[in-house]
């Protein structure tokens, strides 16, 4: 078993190119989702649908719905369409997560976004008793980036009205999704190497 | 007001119960406590992540501006610093900073 520190200060040095990216298109997500989803409270919005599905496609995607009032039902076929992908995440961490009981297990799975599985299926962390505590604190940080840039972003537009240009804050932060990218082409870039037998 | 409340309830569960929904299948399938996984099911999990890799890159290439050469150039810097250095964060924010470099000119 390594050091609880130690374990934190890797979640955390992994975490950094998630919070580049969530935190710019958590804004992005809740300057528009004030802007143009015709809602009133625009930040309780945010931070629900931010806090509860955690995913930056939809996060988009479901502004117009909700701007022309679509039902339920229908944003929930759309979700189904545009984030069916995160049906196949949980098979490469059946083996590693068997361990981890019931709270933490439905929270590791609830905060299964494209990062996360990225980064906890890429760990080295041998003893899953460290691989759990690293994925709970990678999750709880990167979920806090999350929540705090689409609530951020919609309160602001909200209070500040009118000063807020959603146009500028998408050309200033324009690129900074290119973090994730990144992340992704890392981890690939690592996995065939490893294929390859350099790596070791 | 009250109107958008019950809607926004509506809607943020609705998508809620879909999105846990997709994320817990695998271990609804195959993640009962002591039975041991079917051999196909361990050896799926143990070849898919560089195919589910491959696939949000490709996926992610798409919201990104494709049609330039900005992606693939920032996508190169990214690749070649994680080689050279082996220093993930320092591939990450130097592939990003040339990306968003490349888009204002």
């Amino acid at each position: 078993m390594e050091e609880q520190k130690t374990i934190f200060r890797r979640a955390l040095a992994d975490s950094l190119p998630v919070m580049m990216g969530y935190t710019t298109m958590g804004l992005v997500a809740g300057v528009l989702l004030a802007a143009k989803g015709n809602l009133v409270l625009a930040p309780l919005w945010g931070l629900l649908s931010s806090a509860c599905w955690i995913t930056g496609t939809m996060s988009f995607a479901f502004i117009p719905e909700v701007a022309a009032r679509s039902s339920a039902y229908a944003i929930a076929l759309m979700t189904l369409a545009v984030n069916f992908r995160y049906a196949f995440y949980g098979f490469s961490l059946l083996a590693r997560w068997q361990g981890v009981k019931s709270w933490r297990k439905l929270y590791l799975i609830l905060l299964l976004t494209d990062e996360n599985y990225a980064l906890e299926d890429a760990s080295p962390l041998k003893d899953p008793r460290d691989h759990e505590r690293y994925c709970l604190i990678l999750s709880a940080l990167n979920h806090s980036y999350w929540v705090s840039g689409v609530t951020v972003g919609a309160l602001l537009v909200c209070l500040l009205g009118f000063a807020i240009d959603p146009e500028a804050i998408r050309r200033a932060t324009n690129g900074m999704e290119f973090a994730m990218v990144a992340l992704f082409l890392v981890i690939f870039t690592d996995q065939i190497k490893g294929f390859c037998g350099h790596g070791r | 007001m009250g109107d958008e409340i019950a809607y926004m309830l509506g809607v943020v569960a609705a998508g809620l119960a879909v999105n846990f929904g997709l994320r817990a299948l695998p271990f609804v399938l195959f993640g009962r406590k002591g039975r041991s996984l079917p051999k196909a099911v361990e050896k799926l999990g143990a070849v898919i992540s560089p195919v589910i890799i491959a696939c949000l890159i490709v996926y992610s290439y798409a919201s990104l501006e494709w049609r330039t050469a900005a992606p693939y150039v920032a996508g190169f810097v990214t690749i070649a610093l994680e080689l050279w250095k082996k220093n993930p964060l320092l591939a990450i924010i130097a592939g990003t900073l040339v990306y968003m470099a490349l888009l204002r000119f």
